[in-house]
């Protein structure tokens, strides 16, 4: 039997899941277990039913202060601390989606549009250099701060698992939107025209007003955010 | 710790099955780069069209899952031709085996196996596929596509300074911006129309959408085929004097771009081996079909009979409608009986502009019936309808018109053939007007003058037997007048001349 195989974690928590339950899975990976011949870390499957956003947030209450992350120009930010913003937008995006560069001008739109109502967007990426981002960013015209998540710390927190796809923070740190920008995208491949829905729009709309947001979860297309791979040395028997 | 060790021992037992799994899976040198080699990486590499880059194990791990869902659902490699009688030569699909080779390396995790077995990258040449044409054409200007609108449709007019005519055995675009050329048409003008078109419209080349009555048309290419090579020792004819005009289709894709793209000759001291044309059912991209989809209508049906006058080779097929089209068929019934489907899609694609290459000609004898089938999707629930809420919808230009053929390219012994065949195509278009004309669908002109108004009154007093109908002996006399008007100059050429 060969042992130098290495295991996506995200698959293991798959199979795991129903049998242990979520309590189980986070104790079991905090408390760091070596078999024979695995070895995993510790990471939380990235939810994807509706009822995540209810999971999650028990997450991001506990994790949120400690979130910090580089920006494009090295500085270290913490996007889940409260700076007296009335929401906070996170796109989750990666430079070769052909999807969410689709989305670029519109993202722009909405960074402009609810920036005057005291709303922060941050860029995020898990998958890229800096040096791709930066060319990405000025490519594609994107004035928004971006943030390097190349551990898919703060993406795994609300569950979000494609690229392009954004979550609203409340002031509180809530998750009160996570999923699509609009409903341009049906499915690889098919795009209409314009948009019939905007749901992220909609979402900051009702936040800012105050109101419940109707659509707290929608489902986002877009190229798969990964885990990243175990990074302790590959294990033989 | 107790319960760790006892999780520990528990997750054994679940990744035992996994591991014994693995053993015999597929790994990605073995198994999965041969198919990506082949089939992805020609526009999955950095500098084409392909979004992102398929080139080595760790790119195609990192687009595992994306690529199962698309190889399952088909979306990709690109190819709407349901497999059906006649086997084509350019056939992009996956085999069923190789899909799901695709997803159980995804469900064993990706192994990527011995790399010593990963077989070499193909050789792409860095610019021209097919070697250094005899002449390259490039657009005079850069034209700027900006990074988000609806498509664009955009001709530009390349002089070719032919001193003599030409015999052309091959033609290859190369695109300025690959991220954003999504397919062209070919034209020749030797009217200089094309050349005032351009000086009227102040920016590079002119709007795509104007008419092309007047202008030859000689093919095209869209995203992802190979350069046009003609079979069979055929070839175009190029008149000197001839400018090129390019029909670049641009996609935004949310960066702005310039595109100065070029088209590469390859000319042959041989004329062509044998006469041939294209077969459009009906002609003109249906103008005189008389399409009118009402608002909603789910399932919108268009059909046209065509009858061939003279014996046939077909070689290659190609379909094209707009946004709302879904299912095309076209169906040869020889004069024994016998049926072939020569292309049937129930996914057409807007986005995918193909030409069906058969692998053999397909012998079409005098007398074969070609049926032309068009369903279109005018309602709500179709996500590529342009328009929203939906509205009716009549033959048109604009993306959010419609109109609908299928064009077989065809091949012939003699001259004559390839004449009478086009003769048909003039009297079915002809025929096609006088329906028209006789429904009240004046429209279908884009124009109600009084030449119109003295057609319709002529048409009724054709009606000898007063049924209401023109039987076709009844009609002869408008097919000549028609004819001898001039009439059909204003849709340019039936098919190649």
């Amino acid at each position: 039997m060969t042992g130098n195989r290495s295991f996506n974690l995200c698959e293991i928590n798959k199979i795991l899941a129903p049998i242990l339950g979520t309590t189980l899975i986070v104790k079991i990976q905090s408390s760091i277990l070596l078999s024979s011949a695995v070895i995993f870390l510790g990471f939380n499957q990235p939810v994807l039913a509706e009822e995540g956003v209810e999971r999650a947030e028990r997450f991001l209450n506990i994790e949120k202060g400690r979130i910090r992350l580089k920006d494009a120009s090295g500085k270290l930010v913490e996007p889940l601390a409260n700076h007296g913003q009335k929401a906070t937008v996170l796109f989750f995006l990666t430079t070769e989606c052909p999807i969410g560069n689709l989305y670029s001008p519109e993202i722009n739109r909405i960074v402009e549009h609810y920036k005057k109502q005291g709303v922060t967007c941050h860029a995020v990426y898990a998958h890229e250099t800096l040096a791709e981002i930066k060319k990405h960013r000025s490519e594609y015209k994107l004035s928004l701060s971006a943030l390097l998540d190349p551990e898919v710390k703060l993406a795994k927190l609300p569950g979000a698992t494609v690229m392009p796809e954004a979550c609203v923070l409340g002031q509180d740190g809530k998750i009160l939107y996570r999923g699509r920008i609009d409903d341009r995208a049906v499915k690889f491949g098919t795009v209409r025209m314009e948009p019939r829905v905007q749901d992220l729009r909609l979402a900051l709309d009702a936040v800012l007003a105050g109101k419940p947001v109707a659509q707290k979860f929608t489902k986002p297309i877009g190229c798969y955010i990964s885990c990243p791979e175990p990074s302790l040395p590959k294990q033989s028997k | 710790m107790n319960l760790s060790s006892k999780s520990a021992t528990f997750l054994c037992f679940l990744l035992l099955p996994l591991q014994g799994a693995e053993e015999k899976s597929v790994t990605f040198s073995k198994d999965i780069a041969p198919i990506i080699f082949e089939n992805c990486t020609t526009c999955h590499r950095p500098g084409q069209i392909g979004p992102f880059s398929l080139t080595d194990y760790k790119t195609v791990k990192r687009r595992a899952k994306q690529i199962v869902e698309v190889t399952e659902d088909r979306t990709m490699p690109p190819w709407h031709a349901d497999p059906g009688d006649v086997k084509f030569s350019n056939d992009r699909s996956l085999s069923p085996e190789q899909i799901k080779l695709l997803a159980d390396w995804v469900t064993a995790d990706r192994p990527e196996g011995d790399p010593a077995e990963t077989p070499p990258f193909p050789e792409f040449h860095d610019k021209w596929q097919i070697g250094e044409p005899d002449q390259i054409a490039t657009m005079a200007e850069p034209f700027t596509v900006p990074a988000e609108g609806r498509d664009i449709y955009r001709s530009f007019v390349i002089p070719m300074n032919l001193e003599e005519d030409r015999w052309v055995e091959a033609i290859e675009f190369l695109p300025g911006a690959p991220e954003v050329v999504h397919h062209i048409l070919y034209f020749l003008d030797t009217s200089g129309k094309a050349r005032r078109y351009d000086a009227e419209d102040k920016r590079p080349g002119f709007n795509g959408l104007k008419s092309t009555a007047g202008f030859g048309y000689i093919g095209g290419w869209d995203v992802g085929t190979e350069p046009t090579e003609l079979p069979h020792g055929l070839r175009f004819f190029i008149p000197k004097g001839s400018d090129l005009i390019v029909q670049i289709h641009y996609h935004p894709n949310g960066k702005e771009l310039t595109d100065q793209s070029s088209v590469g000759f390859h000319y042959s001291d041989k004329p062509t081996a044998r006469p041939w044309t294209i077969i459009q059912v009906p002609p003109h991209f249906g103008q005189l079909q008389g399409i009118d989809i009402k608002a909603g209508e789910k399932e919108h049906i268009e059909e046209a009979s065509f009858i061939l006058p003279e014996d046939c080779e077909t070689f290659a097929v190609n379909a094209h409608a707009h946004h709302l089209a879904k299912r095309m068929e076209l169906t040869a019934t020889l004069p024994d009986g016998k049926i072939i489907r020569l292309l049937r899609t129930t996914r057409w694609d807007f986005r995918w502009q193909e030409d069906y290459s058969f692998e053999k000609p397909v012998k079409l004898p005098a007398g074969t019936r070609l049926d032309m089938l068009i369903s279109y999707d005018n309602s709500a629930s179709n996500p590529n309808n342009p328009t929203n809420p939906p509205k009716d919808v009549r033959w048109g230009p604009q993306t959010t018109d419609e109109m609908g053929s299928i064009t077989l390219a065809a091949m012939f012994d003699t001259k004559d053939q390839k004449n009478a065949t086009h003769d048909a195509l003039r009297v079915f278009l002809v025929n096609q007007l006088i329906d028209r004309l006789w429904e009240g669908r004046a429209d279908v002109l884009g124009s109600k003058n009084k030449q119109l108004q003295d057609s319709v009154q002529m048409l009724k007093a054709l009606d000898s037997d007063k049924d209401s109908k023109l039987s076709p002996k009844e009609r002869i006399p408008a097919i000549l007048f028609i004819q001898g008007s001039g009439f059909l100059k204003r849709f340019g050429a039936i098919g190649f001349e």
